[in-house]
């Protein structure tokens, strides 16, 4: 019996301590910074803004294009497009190859050294390359988030199709099942949950870089924003900017992650 | 027994393949031939397409010839008052520095948060506030807080690596099969042996892959802080490159950055099998 | 015995030889099966089984030697060969009904020949009801029973089966067995049982092949001529029990 009431009353406190935690942390990063304009004790406007008006600017920044030229719904909406085109490029070039990879030998041997050769450079690195093929348009961004999110979709659906249950495999073979059905039948079911995976993961990816590019080479969109703020001076847009790519990040990942489970509740594994 | 087969209760395990003739459709198939073939075909298409100017202008793309001796000048000469290794060594600076701060503060944070409802409680919200936030958004207001020297960098990095260090420690503990407790239970032993002997041992591998994970990101966040801004560094050699229109430079840089994260990588690998020996092979890229 | 009558040799095996290096697994195997029989193998642990049945179906190439069906070298792409795994071989994101059909869409069975022959096996090893269910929601036991549906569902020209009951408990063994008999009865297939365990060889097959340890030979072939149903306490059935024992353990 005393096992159970410990039981009960601990999730009690344990589901106030979250709530309470997130308070604190707004609160006191409320009241440690001063209001713009007043110098005190706290630390000053020009370092950080109260979350109050970073709200007020976020509400004013719907409408207002100064001062760096667009709303923020235009600099979401242009991070949006650059990510999912990047996104779903990955997806549609890195999961075929990946499995085809996984399965048949021959496209293993010609893709992996090249694979292996690009896999270890870092996204932000091809962006001097990129601004010499494509300019500071929208195809240089899609190009980085392209590369990076097609690595983890590689590797995913590769390592997906060595997972397979090797026994499946044979039992194909033993009723005449060609290579290519066998690919189709068995190896890309077999690989569905890490492919699933791989959705995510590289969305994630595609994210994280979509803010690199953006802070090196762009005229809109949210990283562009916080460059801008910078340039300009003005913490509190760079403070906007850095919760609006977190937001999307985080609304992006909780979409992907129902989409998930859903998917995978539909091949019932 | 013969050195091709090994046997294990009776069951023979074929150690290397059967003899095979080679005919010409073995070779076509063979992995290593093919290898030899992309690579050649990669560098051939690239070398074509830099010497044909297909891009555009001379400034798109050059040659790895050209690559080759740009570096070796890199090497050699200075470049912002650094040879390349000074640029390397810059570089691998920052991210060491970075790195170890946050996996000194990541690994035993999210450790005691998986062992510790209460600290759970309380940090896991702020985390997941923060882990969306792409660590490259931390740039600018990092520059804000400490100008443009060596601090605004480091803190990038720990930014960058801190998060995959603490999650991954976190969640090694909580994928810890509970039967292994039991063994430790069974015996006797109290919750300090528990920790001792099951959640460090057994959260290892997942802690260390995260480093991994903590260490590539670091590296990438490296040369973002160096590409915004800085003076030394093989992000500033590839932005340095692009300024002055120099392709073997940037594309030189890439093939340093390249090399030193897969070396990088290596070692990690051969710490994790150092420190957990056990670890299951996972069949990997 | 009614399929004695008519004594065509459908399947040969004839000096199957399989070598690794230096090392002979199987040494000159020789041995015919006719048509519609159900043939035994037993022998004693790590005679090579596994390597001898992957060479049987052409999963892995012999030596010397082949295995010739209607006088042709077996091809498993020409021929229907079946193979029921020893583990659980039903495909998780098929259902039982989609699983039962798997070898059939292999062999491109027409649409209608397939559906036809898909409800008649299913009623027949009584998967019916399951049909529609994956295999996660189903037993060990059904699941080895769809990797014989699958199998016989292609109409074999050899099925193959691997100690598909070793990992099941007796009881569903024995059940199992009887349907594989009454499976066997009814479509007429010729089947090669392997197995270690002697009871059930007994039991099941009309031939029982003995085979040695490594290098692996043909031991000897005992004919197996009880009336069916088998009774386990009949003194003849022990009596070859007791003969099957016999040849595997004294070498």
């Amino acid at each position: 019996m005393a096992f159970e009431t410990v039981k009960v009353r601990k999730p009690l406190l344990l589901r106030l301590l979250p709530f309470l935690s997130v308070a604190t942390f707004f609160l006191v990063w409320e009241f440690a910074v001063s209001p713009p304009g007043v110098s005190d004790w706290r630390i000053p406007s020009t370092l950080l803004t109260r979350p109050s008006d970073t709200l007020l600017l976020a509400i004013d920044k719907l409408t207002n294009v100064n001062p760096d030229g667009a709303t923020l719904g235009t600099h979401a909406w242009v991070s949006m497009q650059e990510a999912f085109t990047g996104y779903i490029l990955a997806l549609l070039v890195g999961i075929p190859l990946g499995l085809l990879m996984g399965w048949f030998s021959a496209v293993r041997g010609l893709a992996r050294p090249i694979f292996e050769l690009v896999r270890p450079i870092p996204p932000i690195a091809w962006i001097p390359l990129t601004i010499f093929w494509f300019g500071i348009g929208l195809g240089g961004k899609v190009f980085i988030i392209w590369i990076s999110g097609i690595v983890p979709c590689v590797i995913n659906a590769y390592i997906g199709v060595g997972m397979t249950n090797p026994v499946h495999i044979q039992m194909a073979r033993t009723f005449g099942a060609s290579d290519w059905k066998i690919f189709t039948s068995i190896c890309i079911p077999s690989a569905l949950p890490m492919v699933f995976g791989a959705l995510q993961i590289a969305l994630a990816y595609c994210w994280v870089t979509l803010v690199g590019a953006e802070l090196l080479a762009s005229d809109q969109g949210l990283g562009f924003l916080i460059t801008m703020g910078r340039n300009l001076g003005r913490t509190d847009i760079v403070i906007l900017g850095m919760v609006s790519v977190g937001l999307a990040g985080a609304v992006i990942g909780c979409i992907i992650d129902r989409i998930e489970s859903k998917l995978l509740a539909g091949i019932r594994r | 027994m013969s050195d091709t087969a090994a046997s294990v209760c009776n069951e023979v395990i074929v150690r290397g393949p059967a003899k095979r003739r080679i005919t010409l459709a073995s070779v076509l198939r063979n992995e290593y031939f093919l290898n030899t073939v992309s690579l050649l075909l990669f560098f051939g298409l690239w070398h074509w397409a830099a010497a044909s100017r297909v891009l555009g202008t001379s400034s798109a793309l050059a040659t790895p010839f050209e690559v080759v001796v740009r570096l070796q000048e890199l090497f050699t000469s200075t470049l912002a008052g650094l040879t390349m290794w000074g640029h390397i060594f810059a570089s691998l600076r920052r991210v060491l520095i970075g790195f170890i701060i946050a996996a000194a503060l990541g690994v035993p944070l999210g450790l005691i948060m998986a062992l510790n409802p209460y600290v759970n409680a309380v940090v896991k919200p702020i985390v997941d506030i923060f882990k969306p936030m792409p660590p490259l958004a931390w740039i600018s207001v990092a520059i804000l807080w400490f100008g443009i020297q060596e601090m605004p960098k480091i803190f990038i990095i720990v930014i960058g690596s801190f998060v995959p260090a603490l999650l991954n420690a976190y969640n090694s503990v909580l994928l810890i099969e509970p039967e292994l407790y039991d063994v430790v239970r069974v015996m006797g032993g109290g919750r300090w042996n528990e920790v001792k002997q099951v959640c460090i041992p057994a959260s290892l591998p997942a802690i260390s892959a995260g480093l991994q994970i903590a260490l590539s990101s670091a590296w990438g966040c490296v040369l973002a802080a160096e590409l915004v801004s800085s003076r030394s560094g093989l992000g500033y050699i590839i932005i340095q490159g692009m300024k002055v229109s120099d392709p073997a430079m940037v594309l030189g840089g890439m093939a340093v950055i390249a090399v030193i994260a897969w070396l990088m990588s290596r070692a990690m690998d051969a710490l994790d099998r150092k420190l957990c020996p056990w670890r299951r092979e996972i069949k990997d890229l | 015995m009614a399929h004695c009558t008519t004594p065509r040799p459908k399947i040969q095996v004839s000096n199957f030889t399989k070598r690794y290096g230096d090392l002979t697994v199987l040494d000159n195997i020789h041995f015919d099966i006719r048509e519609g029989e159900l043939v035994s193998i037993v022998g004693p642990t790590g005679c090579g089984k596994t390597t001898f049945l992957n060479c049987m179906s052409k999963l892995t190439e012999t030596t010397e030697g082949n295995i010739f069906i209607d006088g042709e070298v077996a091809n498993p792409v020409k021929h229907n060969l079946a193979f029921v795994f020893q583990e659980p071989t039903a495909l998780p994101w098929r259902t039982v009904r989609q699983n039962v059909a798997y070898g059939m869409e292999v062999k491109k069975f027409p649409r209608d020949e397939l559906q036809k022959r898909l409800d008649y096996i299913l009623n027949l090893v009584g998967l019916e009801d399951t049909a529609d269910l994956y295999p996660n929601q189903i037993s060990a036991s059904m699941m080895q029973r769809i990797a014989v549906a699958r199998a016989f569902a292609v109409n074999p020209d050899l099925l193959l089966m691997d100690e598909p009951y070793g990992q099941l408990d007796v009881k569903l063994r024995f059940y199992l067995e009887d349907e594989l008999v009454k499976l066997w009865q009814t479509l007429k297939s010729t089947v090669l049982f392997v197995t270690h365990n002697i009871e059930e060889a007994v039991y099941v097959a009309e031939r029982i092949i003995v085979l040695t340890p490594k290098p692996t030979k043909v031991r000897a072939e005992v004919v197996v001529d009880l009336p069916r149903p088998r009774n386990f306490l009949d003194p003849k059935f022990i009596e070859i029990r007791r003969h099957v024992t016999d040849l595997i353990r004294w070498w």
